[in-house]
């Protein structure tokens, strides 16, 4: 549903030069420290940034070329853009009903109830969590085949990150041909949701990788200087020097379990990760 | 279906629910022909990756536990009371395999392997 | 851009307030002074209430969501002129009727005709001023657009002086002239007039769509 093939865009202190692909019904997740280029990516998938140089396309087609009626297939939710904080719930309803054709006017009110979101209420009151709430909302309420998030649930306490998620999980099980390219600095909730994750780093991919890989067959190594010495690092994706000898990534958790039942082996999330290939080599 | 997963084990989430399915099928808690949750209904409810649950019933397929039909879902093949059976023996095969691996790592010659099997058959 | 319009009137509406403590203000002025007065006031309040529009969609970052609903760029910047169409139209509609309550109020008679007839030269400074605030206001953004605009009124007042400076300076020249306009007849001007205006609403729309079409965000 989204392919960007060598997305380049280059700005003062920065150089961006992405190449991702999300396939229809597939989640996908994009991770990187703040400033590392998500919200650029993001931002240039939806035509709010014009790239240097690459190709991109959306609902297969180009984004210059998207008709309304296509851009009514996507579901967006920006970090810090939604609409006017002057206006309140019913305001946005009744605005929805007239943007979106298959807006679900009832599916909206109801999970505005469950969340206990007021609807009169101007939207510049709102706390941050139900700024966001809203913003997700309006996403998944119109029937939308893709679903582009940047940074859905950034600011938010851990309760409403996880009701947030939620809501994107009962999204996903209504179609199950149904697309999310979604990007956060909070890779733990990325993990229970997302089937493969872009690592960005500096402008760049520097992994991509299913999450049940990741969480299954990824594993950190703590190892003393002696110990790493004599280490088979054929597995290795990289390492880290500290103060009692080594930290490394592995692709192979199991292959230095069975091989070194001595050496400590921990399993590995996504900030292992980001914090190993950022800090190694 | 109830399946607890354990996101701290050693053993991968796909496995670990690859490993459900199969008791559940072998302890005939789910019967012939009876359909599992849709891929993303059950990785909704254990808070996993859709693709996990997918590699899962890819595998379960492979090894013949289940048949998934294109569009309508994934059931409980037919032939799994043989299955079962191939599948604990199988069990027990790599069972074997991790044994010898250990021996074999500390030292342990084959001569040596045959008289603890001896020993242990006799009990 | 249905959905547009209800945005905008929404956000209107939210100022009702303002707007309700206006339409005292009109009411009193057409009952008082010169009631014509209330023609410009009504028609000024309408279209900057319009470019207002442009500022709520600013404000907050919200460009940046506005520009992945449904909608094309030329469908903000068409949606913007025909949001100052109906806003001119209502402050027309509700100048003609204070006027004719007003005068009736103080038993005088009007004739409507002729009372819409002194209204309609307003028509030209509403579609005039719009056409060039907003493209404006679409570029620059807020503050800078004052700026711009302070610029532009004062190249347009430096312009008018110049024209008279030359108007005195070439008093036979410019006598000729107004003597050959003479010749042309009346209804002449105002085709020429109309035509022309519709040409600068229609080029400030062109240029409006094409700031949309390069804007990123």
């Amino acid at each position: 549903m989204i392919e960007v093939n060598g997305l380049k865009k280059r700005y003062q202190d920065f150089c961006l030069d992405i190449s991702l692909h999300v396939p229809a019904g597939t989640v996908c997740g994009i991770v990187g420290k703040n400033g590392a280029g998500k919200s650029t990516t993001i931002k240039s998938i939806l035509g709010l940034v014009k790239p240097d140089e690459g190709e991109i396309r959306v609902l297969g087609k180009n984004i210059g070329e998207l008709t309304v009626k296509d851009k009514e297939q996507l579901g967006t939710a920006l970090a810090d853009s939604g609409f006017s904080l002057e206006l309140n719930v019913e305001d946005t309803i009744a605005v929805l009903k007239k943007m979106y054709q298959k807006f679900d006017e009832k599916f909206f009110r109801e999970e505005c109830g469950r969340q206990n979101i007021p609807l009169n209420k101007k939207m510049r009151e709102f706390s941050t969590g139900m700024k966001a709430k809203v913003r997700v909302l309006t996403a998944v309420s119109h029937g939308a085949r893709l679903l582009i998030l940047d940074e859905p649930t950034a600011g938010l306490d851990v309760v409403a990150r996880k009701e947030v998620i939620d809501i994107l999980r009962d999204f996903l099980q209504k179609d199950p041909e149904t697309s999310i390219l979604i990007s956060s600095h909070i890779s733990s909730d990325l993990e229970g949701l997302c089937d493969d994750i872009y690592f960005i780093h500096d402008g760049k991919v520097i992994l991509h990788e299913d999450t049940d890989r990741i969480l299954g067959n990824y594993g950190v190594l703590r190892v003393s200087s002696e110990d790493f010495a004599r280490l088979d690092k054929q597995y290795l994706l990289c390492t880290t020097k500290e103060s009692f000898g080594f930290v490394c990534l592995t692709k192979e958790k199991m292959y230095y379990r069975e091989n070194y039942p001595d050496i400590v082996v921990e399993n590995c999330k996504l900030d292992d990760v980001i914090l190993l290939m950022l800090g190694g080599k | 279906m109830h399946i607890i997963i354990n996101n701290s084990s050693m053993i991968p989430v796909y496995e670990q629910l690859m490993d459900h399915i199969k008791q559940g099928i072998i302890n005939g808690d789910l019967k012939e022909g009876e359909v599992l949750p849709s891929v993303r209904a059950f990785a909704n409810e254990l808070k996993i990756s859709a693709l996990t649950v997918k590699k899962a019933y890819d595998r379960l397929e492979e090894d013949g536990f289940v048949v998934t039909v294109q569009g309508k879902g994934t059931y409980v093949s037919a032939t799994d009371r043989q299955l079962a059976k191939e599948a604990r023996k199988k069990a027990v095969e790599d069972a074997f395999f991790a044994a010898v691996s250990k021996a074999r790592s500390v030292g342990i010659s084959n001569e040596e392997m045959k008289e603890i099997l001896d020993i242990i058959l006799e009990e | 851009m249905r959905g547009l319009l209800e945005k905008d009137f929404r956000l209107l509406w939210k100022r009702k307030n303002y707007l309700l403590m206006i339409g005292i203000m009109a009411i009193l002025f057409s009952n008082t002074m010169d009631g014509y007065f209330i023609a410009p006031y009504i028609c000024l309040l309408c279209m900057l209430l319009t470019v207002s529009t442009i500022s709520y969609d600013e404000f907050d970052n919200g460009y940046p969501f506005l520009m992945v609903l449904p909608i094309t760029p030329k469908t903000y910047a068409v949606e913007k002129y025909v949001l100052a169409g109906i806003m001119g139209t209502i402050s027309f509609l509700l100048t003609v009727v204070l006027l004719v309550s007003a005068t009736f109020l103080q038993t005088q008679s009007i004739e409507v005709s002729v009372l819409i007839e002194k209204l309609a030269i307003f028509a030209p400074f509403y579609m005039i001023m719009f056409s060039v605030m907003a493209p404006v206001r679409l570029k620059f953004g807020n503050e800078k657009s004052q700026i711009v605009l302070l610029l532009v009124g004062g190249i347009g007042m430096l312009a008018a002086l110049f024209g008279k400076k030359l108007l005195s300076l070439y008093p036979e020249g410019m006598a000729g002239i107004v003597q050959k306009m003479q010749h042309i007849p009346d209804e002449a001007f105002l085709w020429t007039g109309v035509v022309l205006l519709v040409l600068l609403v229609l080029g400030s729309l062109r240029i409006s769509i094409s700031i949309m079409n390069h804007k990123e965000y």
